[in-house]
């Protein structure tokens, strides 16, 4: 087995997990730091690079994620110089983050997906094969290729007037780049997956950003309206993908890879994109599911803290459900829900049990997804609103979310009706409630089952 | 509205529903549920029923029967005053689905086929959504749409009933999905709908003991389809 153990880690990497952990730790704080000094602007570097709300908030968000994987990646890596690669990973992220078009982008995202194949190619396996190396820029040639057939579009909203819509084509095309990244085709990744080896954490995280260039080129436009119908029966298709491979592995009494819940996380997050251009709504959701799938990457070695980020996703599917009702996909909303308790019961259920050797990430990523879960209004307004308003060429602004700071947001319509509520902090509240009077009962009954002589074994 | 007053007001709103009606009283009928249901598992020994009480109390899953419980207690059942935020559908039915995660936390005696016929409740509860423009829960009579779901909620139930003897959590989580049946309309409402709720227990221990319980879950898939699809007939509205 390959997988991540506490005991006698390797110390030859440790220097360098310490030194590539504070690197990417540095980006990203710094990236933190520009939030309050653009203060919601853009600023153009062209023709490289365009900072907005959007690619900070998934810069900042990636580079954070790697920095809290890198410590044991590099430890367990077999990998020389795998700290070297994760921190040009970290770069190749942030090139796809800020890209101010799309060549850039696709430099960034073959960039990362050869980096990612470096970072796999152990002696001895099989990833040096050529299906590998196209794998890695499989992505970037196809983002490439729409980068010539759209006219090197770049991704910034339109000086003035609407913009002319993405045709159908693009948008398989962007949607595509998100099959491929997210299938990964990771031969040798594929195969540790089985074991969960060291590098599952990596190609997980390179499997949630691929929703991300659809979120790039809603900045510049909309979807074609047969272009965003693809998209989201490409995304419930995935979705189902993942729900499928999850049942399989559940029958087989295999233990689950990262892969079934990554494909129901970018499979909705396609769906939210999909519906996006005509409700905002959907560009939140979406967003909202690739940002809480980032904890879910550190988390889900251990089974309370994995249960903690499964919960987070659930604001994400809510205003997803709603968009779908109100772009009239009525049987998306009707299957969301149990398509994805569907595929995190058996992903749940079939966890892949070890430890990732490293207390405060997992800390850290369960009290941000339970911050997320019960107060969703801050990730909103904090976050998800200045990341759509970013996509201002194709989606409209987030005005229909209604916050209701002490208790939870809502959906209003213009006509003044609520379709939608969800009291997630009363929620919370109500659980935490009956959770602190079970424990003292709980405590109760068990001290005077012992005195009469009971068991101690668990339900 | 200011923050810590749309906290207070829910607060105070929620607290007597908790301890007393629905969710005090549904978890003080959910233990009795997993006291006096059948059970499959190895305890055989003779035990009191003040030792069976406790020992159910004390192997309680926290987490799963707290979702549970507050899933109960925010039932908007007749009789009781509505809260001071809206709950929809999609809230009622997330929490206890959320309960069900918590409870596979736990290994133990075979809960590997309770996902199924929960799994069923979950569709039948949510396919109605399809021909509808919101979440939240409707107040017009049910239609054919909602007999189905309700039928297929019933019979979710009766195929669910063999997990329930297996602890506290599992009952409360029961007793909310027929609950959340009831509060979206599928169940029907009134002496009714009281009365389904011995009739699925009764339907439940027959499955049971006949072994049709997987026959019952599979009815549930079939009935929440048709449930789907033929909201999809509908116009939206």
């Amino acid at each position: 087995m390959t997988g991540f153990n506490r005991t006698n880690p390797p110390t030859a990497g440790r220097h360098n997990a310490t030194w590539t952990s504070a690197f990417l730790l540095l980006l990203a704080l710094l990236q933190l730091a520009l939030v309050p000094v653009l203060n919601g602007r853009d600023v153009e570097l062209a023709p490289l690079f365009r900072v907005d709300s959007l690619g900070l908030l998934f810069g900042t968000a990636w580079t954070l994620t790697l920095a809290t994987i890198s410590i044991p990646l590099v430890r367990q890596s077999e990998v020389r110089m795998s700290g070297l690669f994760l921190g040009l990973i970290g770069v190749d992220l942030l090139v796809c983050a800020y890209a101010h078009n799309m060549v850039v982008l696709a430099v960034g995202w073959g960039m990362a997906g050869v980096g990612i194949w470096a970072s796999q190619n152990v002696p001895g396996t099989c990833s040096k094969t050529n299906w590998a190396i196209f794998n890695a820029v499989g992505p970037a040639v196809i983002i490439a290729i729409l980068a010539v057939a759209t006219g090197f579009p770049i991704f910034a909203p339109p000086a003035g007037g609407v913009a002319e819509p993405w045709p159908a084509v693009a948008v398989m095309g962007g949607a595509l780049v998100g099959a491929f990244t997210v299938s990964g085709g990771f031969r040798d990744g594929r195969e540790r997956d089985k074991n969960e080896g060291a590098n599952a954490p990596l190609t997980a995280l390179y499997a949630l950003i691929a929703p991300y260039i659809l979120a790039k080129m809603l900045v510049t436009a909309p979807w074609h309206p047969v272009g965003a119908w693809l998209l989201v029966l490409f995304g419930m298709l995935t979705l189902l993908i993942g729900g499928y491979q999850a049942y399989v592995a559940y029958v087989s009494q295999e233990q689950q890879g990262h892969r079934p819940f990554s494909y129901a996380l970018v499979g909705m997050a396609l769906v939210g994109f999909g519906i996006a251009a005509n409700s905002p709504l959907g560009a939140a959701g979406a967003t909202w599911v690739m940002l809480v799938g980032l904890p879910w990457i550190v988390a889900r070695w251990w089974r309370w803290a994995e249960i903690a980020t499964l919960v987070a996703v659930v604001p994400g599917l809510w205003m997803l459900s709603q968009a779908a009702l109100d772009t009239g996909y009525g049987v998306v909303a009707a299957l969301l829900l149990p398509a994805y308790v569907l595929v995190a019961a058996l992903t749940f259920f079939r966890r892949y049990e070890t430890s990732l050797g490293w207390r405060w990430p997992v800390t850290l990523a369960v009290v941000l997804s339970l911050l997320a879960a019960a107060l969703p209004q801050v990730v909103v307004e904090a976050m998800l609103k200045p990341a759509v308003r970013t996509m201002a060429g194709g989606v409209g602004a987030l005005t229909t979310v209604g916050i209701e700071w002490g208790v939870g947001m809502l959906v209003r319509t213009a006509q003044g009706t609520v379709p939608a509520a969800l009291p997630a902090t009363g929620m919370g509240l109500a659980v935490f409630l009956a959770a602190v009077v079970l424990y003292w009962l709980k405590q109760l009954a068990g001290r005077a089952t012992r005195q009469t002589g009971g068991d101690t074994q668990a339900e | 509205m200011n923050p810590l007053a749309g906290f207070s007001d829910w607060a105070l709103a929620l607290l007597p529903r908790m301890f007393f009606y629905p969710g005090g009283l549904a978890i003080v009928a959910a233990l009795l549920l997993a006291l006096f249901m059948p059970r499959h598992a190895t305890d055989t020994t003779r035990r009191t029923l003040i030792h069976k009480t406790l020992r159910l109390v004390a192997h309680a899953n926290i987490p799963g029967m707290a979702c549970a419980w507050a899933a109960l207690s925010i039932l908007p059942l007749p009789g009781v005053s509505t809260l001071p935020f809206p709950v929809d559908r999609f809230t009622l039915v997330v929490v206890i689905a959320i309960s069900l995660l918590f409870d596979f936390t736990v290994k133990g005696e075979s809960n590997r086929d309770e996902l199924w016929p929960n799994l069923a409740i979950v569709l039948a509860l949510i396919s109605p959504v399809a021909s509808q423009r919101g979440l939240v829960l409707g107040t017009a009579e049910p239609d054919a749409v909602g007999y189905l779901a309700g039928a297929a909620v019933l019979s979710g139930l009766v195929g669910l009933f063999e997990s329930v003897g297996y602890g506290w959590s599992r009952a409360a989580r029961w007793l909310a999905w027929w609950g959340a049946g009831m509060a979206i309309g599928m169940v029907p409402g009134g002496m009714w709908g009281l009365l389904s709720l011995p009739a699925a227990l009764a339907l439940g221990w027959v499955a049971q003991r006949l072994g049709w319980s997987r026959y019952a879950t599979l009815l549930a898939y079939l009935l929440a389809l048709g449930a789907l699809l033929t909201s999809l007939l509908l116009p939206p509205g």
